[in-house]
């Protein structure tokens, strides 16, 4: 059991196999703007060291709070923000060095904002058309039927080609993004937030495609969204951010099943049910009361914990898969039952 | 508080929308998004509008705050009654007090609804200065109670940060902080929760709950979360293909569904404990607006479907005490 802390490692037969993408002790500064008369503010550690693995036709869930460095850290794997340290590898190699067009062909990325990612003044086919014709290189008709082939995959009507992103719903926009990340030949999806936006039967139809692909074509997902129960349906293991830090990692069925972190309990307790009267564990300070800053001093997660003791405000619990389990950062690890602690 | 408010009386509802229709006009095709919506907002309901991607939802919304753009757009028909003024027929002059003083929003897309190139502080006390009668400081110092109020750290920062800088969730409770400032009766949210996680969201629900209880404010949720419905809404309505197909108390909806959608909805949702497993879902698409059919919106995709139900305009009718139902089979089961 201690073994499995690789994420993405599922099968023991393929751990000598080199994972499609790693990262690697990634971090994100973002320098604070000077602003006159006051003091620049130290700057926000968005991402504080992240490192996983994933396999091939594996799909890893990220899950964590708002502003906890889930979209910076899909970005810093696109290449759209410069790492303040660490590496992103495709296949063992360092992206940086691969070239741009390459790397585009085999990795694609969905936005977590479909407002901003389409471009105004391009129809959807004309928004398609670029990866199709650069990524996939096909001639024009095999491009059209490739667009009609692409929105019924995602469930838009075809006569939709022709129409601009103002004229869609905010559903519809989403399954456009979705429809433009599959037009290229990439076979690892960095996914953020994909379906959040969309109604529960679209959203159905998506999951289901997204395995489906999976399966068929052995594509790799990285999944980013906030909704425990899609990410549970899709994603073969998972990781739980906290301020810009991983703090548990485990195959999906462990995570949700036997959680460690306080952490993670508390997300578990604190999904809609539709159950009113259901008691729920609440936080002990409101979202990011310990500053987006972050620090070294103790557990980020301390001032919220049901859990702390005087030692997390001093010590950085390390993730650690010690004394037995799937990797936790938290002191208490294997006694962080809220039936026990919580007030 | 921030001004004296007269108590809407308790009988009649806040809001009444009749028959409401809006049209889009691309390339000569006539798109009609919204087709025929009765809606009713008591004072301190909260009603959960849900339905399929492209039901109209949000048009509504827009049409409710007469934000339709037009072109293409445009209101052909019905009425939205606040207090007995008609917000269609309204002049300019009236809409621009009651949107962001008495019925305020907060739509899917913080960063188009935001100015990217002004501070969030800036926004927000230009938003509570264009209603009210406060100084530069006073309305400073609101925004920062406003902000503390959706739990956002470090407000006295965050005021003067451009809305890029902010990550989605915060961008989205900066949008719920500008639209609690005027103290609205009427909270409209489109999605609001939609780009939040789960503790964040369980705290804006919790605000949410907070401020109907004091102050009594109505709310019309839109959301595709069954779950956060259930939470926060005392009533449902569904929407398909720019009409309203059933509406219901919350509990009824989720117990027993009287429309095949609501039902076939219902089971789409994945559940927490399930695992990795193919999803419910409800194969077709909904139909073309510039082509509705005849009959029932629903009937190319529904289980219990009869030549009856293509036959002509089915209207949405009782069907127990408390509920209403557009089908002619409600309740029915393949
Ligand atoms: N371009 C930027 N400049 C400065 N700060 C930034 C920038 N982008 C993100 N941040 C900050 O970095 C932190 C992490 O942001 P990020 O968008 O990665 O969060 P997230 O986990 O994706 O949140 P959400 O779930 O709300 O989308 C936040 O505190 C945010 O304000
Ligand atoms: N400016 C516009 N021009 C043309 N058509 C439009 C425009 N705005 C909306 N529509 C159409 O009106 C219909 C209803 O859109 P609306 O945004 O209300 O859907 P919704 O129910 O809010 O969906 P979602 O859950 O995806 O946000 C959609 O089919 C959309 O394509
Ligand atoms: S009217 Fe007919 S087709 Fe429409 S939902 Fe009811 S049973 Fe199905
Ligand atoms: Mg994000
Ligand atoms: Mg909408």
């Amino acid at each position: 059991m201690s073994q499995e802390h690789v994420i993405g490692q599922r099968d023991v037969d393929r751990v000598s196999t080199t994972p499609v993408l790693e990262v690697r002790d990634l971090v994100k500064h973002f320098t604070a703007r000077r602003r006159l008369l006051v003091p620049t503010p130290a700057p926000l550690r968005a991402v504080q060291g992240v490192s996983f693995q994933v396999q091939r036709g594996q799909a890893l869930g990220i899950v964590g709070e708002s502003g906890c460095g889930k979209s910076t850290l899909a970005k810093m794997i696109m290449g759209l923000h410069e790492p303040t340290s660490g590496t992103v590898l495709l296949e063992g190699r360092d992206v940086s060095e691969i070239p741009r067009t390459e790397f585009a062909r085999r990795v694609q990325f969905v936005f977590q904002d479909p407002y901003s990612s389409l471009n105004p003044r391009k129809t959807v086919r004309q928004a398609l058309d670029a990866p199709l014709r650069h990524l996939a290189g096909l001639d024009a008709p095999a491009r059209r039927a490739r667009t009609a082939e692409l929105l019924d995959l995602v469930g838009l009507r075809a006569e939709f080609a022709d129409r601009y992103p103002h004229e869609f719903s905010g559903g519809q926009r989403q399954r456009v993004g979705i429809a433009r990340a599959l037009a290229s030949t990439a076979d690892v999806l960095l996914l953020d937030e994909p379906v959040s936006a969309l109604d529960v039967s679209v959203q159905a139809q998506v999951l289901n495609l997204l395995r489906e692909l999976q399966q068929e074509l052995g594509l790799t997902y990285v999944f980013i969204a906030h909704d425990l129960a899609v990410v549970e349906n899709l994603c073969d293991e998972v990781g739980v951010m906290y301020l810009g830090r991983v703090v548990e990692q485990a195959p999906a069925e462990v995570l949700f099943g036997s959680p460690r972190h306080p952490y993670t309990h508390t997300l578990l307790s604190a999904i809609p049910t539709g159950d009113r009267s259901q008691r729920r564990l609440r936080l002990a300070a409101p979202a990011g009361a310990n500053g987006p800053a972050g620090t070294d001093e103790g557990c980020a997660f301390a001032p919220r914990c049901y859990r702390v003791e005087d030692r997390c405000q001093t010590d950085l619990p390390p993730l650690s898969a010690e004394p037995a389990g799937h990797p936790v950062a938290c002191h208490f690890a294997d006694d962080t039952d809220p039936e026990e602690h919580a007030r | 508080m921030s001004d004296v408010r007269i108590e809407p009386p308790d009988t009649t509802s806040l809001l009444e929308v009749r028959g409401l229709r809006t049209e889009f006009v691309v390339e000569d095709e006539v798109y009609r998004a919204v087709d025929g919506v009765d809606l009713t907002i008591g004072p301190g309901e909260s009603v959960g509008l849900v339905g399929e991607s492209g039901s109209g939802k949000t048009v509504t919304a827009m049409s409710i705050l007469q934000l339709i753009p037009d072109p293409p757009g445009r209101i052909v028909g019905g009425s939205i009654e606040i207090d007995g003024v008609d917000l269609v027929r309204a002049p300019e002059r009236v809409l621009r007090q009651v949107r962001g003083g008495r019925i305020a929003c907060v739509f899917q897309d913080p960063l188009t609804s935001l100015n990217p190139v002004l501070p969030v502080g800036d926004q927000l006390t230009e938003m509570m200065r264009a209603h009210q009668d406060l100084d530069r400081r006073a309305a400073r110092r609101r925004a920062r109670e406003l902000l503390d109020a959706v739990h956002i750290p470090h407000a006295e920062r965050r005021l003067e940060e451009y809305p890029h800088e902010l990550s989605g969730g915060m961008r989205q409770r900066v949008m719920i902080a500008m639209a609690l400032a005027n103290d609205p009766e009427l909270l409209i949210a489109d999605e609001p929760t939609t780009a939040l996680d789960v503790t964040v969201q369980a705290e804006i629900l919790d605000l949410l709950r907070e401020l109907r209880e004091r102050t009594g404010m109505s709310l019309l949720f839109i959301t595709h979360d069954f779950g956060v419905v259930a939470e926060l809404c005392d009533r449902v309505v569904v929407m398909y293909a720019g009409r309203v197909v059933e509406q219901a108390p919350v509990d009824k909806v989720f117990a027993d569904a009287a429309h095949p959608y609501t039902r076939r909805l219902v089971d789409c949702m994945p559940r927490l404990g399930e695992g990795r497993r193919d999803l419910e879902v409800i194969p077709g698409l909904p139909p073309a607006l510039n082509r509705l059919p005849d009959g029932c919106a629903f009937a190319e995709r529904c289980d219990v479907v009869e030549e009856a139900c293509r036959r002509g305009t089915i209207a949405l009718e009782g069907y127990g005490e408390d509920r209403m139902v557009r089908c002619i089979r409600p309740g029915a089961r393949p």
